[in-house]
């Protein structure tokens, strides 16, 4: 209090309140930059065998299974955050992020150059996007307000296929699970927990009773029918689809992102960005970068 | 009195005109939509309703964990399917992997109605339709229609 009072004396009252507004600023800014700092999503680009993290400003890759990671830039936009990002099961270095007030972002090369793919779209507020597991030019879309759009040209046009909200959507994916009269079956993770629908958008349903909100859903490439959640009571795993859920041990307090790897390995990202590798199928965890 | 003339126009044709968003009247078979109908008052009927509203409920999972037989009108989500994607639910039927039971949720026609039947019965299907929904269901059926056996 000394100082400060010492400070006022050399500097005047003006100075001062100068000083308070110009920190107040600094901490708010802080407080924002805390907040983009948590990881909203993970992806696995199978055909580079690279890990993928974002924030809410950031996208990283890795090489090295998240021991070190690198900063992929991306076309700024001065509101825009991350809200998801995918990559192409069935095609290489193809990947997507999306965002409110971002829109869509398209990459086939690794992130070197970026092309907006928000042709014919109501909004840039891009929920989640999801690529097909095996048609390397189709992808999925949620736009808020709006529903659920699909490209079968790699995003240059878009197609609105269900106008029904699902309810807050942390993220989507496509799976080739069997079964589905169409091609495959989409999973979101959303406020009620994970919702399951054919990619015909035939009928949309609740993925077993977990109900509770979801952050996070994958499934083992090699077995799709074994589906993994992260939600707000912890880690969750199903070995029919989604119709029946098992809680397992969580590796850290509050998982905002699951990814599984071709290689066998499944990933979970803390909130924090602290980054968990499981190769048991979430049996057992160790923190990839401790 | 002007929707009897109208009807009355198209009973003289051999077609019948579902309006289409893009170029204004696709035309269907009306001879096709008349056996079809007749195949589906036979076999479909009975599960999807006379009307084609489906069954009561039909987003809900029965006690068995079966999805009873949906509508194939514009609410339903039949015209959401190509062309051939429908010939192939048809022929061999369809199991919702999620039921509780062995049996198919929808049954096969493989042996029962011939390809054209089953293209009949699909194009019936069609008239229940919004133009929006013929439209969408047209495209979808771009590159995956009828295969050889129902042209």
């Amino acid at each position: 209090m000394k100082r400060l009072e010492g400070l006022v004396g050399s500097l005047g009252a003006g100075a001062l309140v100068a000083a308070l507004f110009l920190g107040a600023g600094a901490i708010r800014t802080a407080g924002a930059n805390q907040q983009d700092a948590g990881v909203v999503a993970l992806a696995y680009d199978r055909g580079t065998d690279t890990l993928l993290k974002a924030n809410a400003r950031t996208l990283y890759r890795s090489g090295d299974g998240g021991q070190s990671w690198k900063s992929i830039a991306i076309p700024s936009s001065e509101n825009g955050r991350i809200a998801s990002v995918a990559t192409s099961p069935a095609g290489k270095g193809i990947t997507y992020v999306v965002g409110e007030g971002l829109g869509v972002l398209r990459t086939e090369d690794g992130g070197s150059s970026w092309i907006e793919r928000n042709e014919g779209l109501p909004s840039r507020d891009v929920l989640a996007v999801a690529a097909h597991t095996t048609q390397p030019e189709t992808v999925y879309i949620i736009v808020r307000g709006a529903g659920v759009y699909r490209s079968q040209n790699s995003g240059e046009s878009w197609r609105l296929m269900d106008h029904s909200s699902q309810g807050d959507i942390r993220q989507l994916i496509h799976s080739n699970m069997a079964g589905s009269m169409q091609t495959g079956w989409l999973f979101a993770a959303t406020s009620r927990g994970i919702r399951r629908s054919m990619d015909c958008f035939c009928l949309w349903q609740d993925a077993g009773k977990l109900g509770r909100e979801a952050y996070s859903v994958t499934y083992d490439p090699a077995r799709p029918e074994q589906i993994y959640a992260a939600t707000e009571k912890g880690f969750f795993r199903s070995r029919n689809g989604g119709e029946n859920w098992v809680q397992a041990t969580s590796p850290g307090p509050k998982l905002a992102a699951l990814v599984f790897a071709r290689t066998g390995i499944l990933y979970a990202a803390d909130e924090d960005g602290t980054l968990f590798r499981s190769t048991d199928q979430g049996d057992t965890w160790n923190p990839v970068n401790a | 009195m002007r929707r009897f003339v109208v009807g009355a126009m198209i009973a003289t044709t051999s077609q019948i005109v579902i309006a289409n968003a893009s170029d204004g009247s696709q035309s269907i078979n009306s001879g096709r939509v008349k056996s079809g109908r007749a195949v589906y008052e036979q076999y479909c009927a009975s599960c999807h309703g006379a009307e084609a509203q489906g069954a009561p409920n039909w987003q809900e999972r029965d006690e068995h964990g079966e999805l009873p037989a949906p509508p194939h009108n514009a609410e339903g989500h039949t015209w959401r399917h190509s062309d051939a994607d429908l010939y192939e639910m048809v022929n061999k039927g369809w199991r919702d992997p999620f039921n509780r039971t062995k049996q198919l949720t929808m049954p096969a026609f493989d042996g029962v109605l011939s390809p054209e039947q089953i293209r009949a019965v699909i194009t019936y299907l069609k008239t229940f339709w919004t133009p929006e929904q013929t439209q969408f269901q047209s495209e979808e059926s771009q590159g995956h229609s009828f295969p050889s056996e129902g042209q």
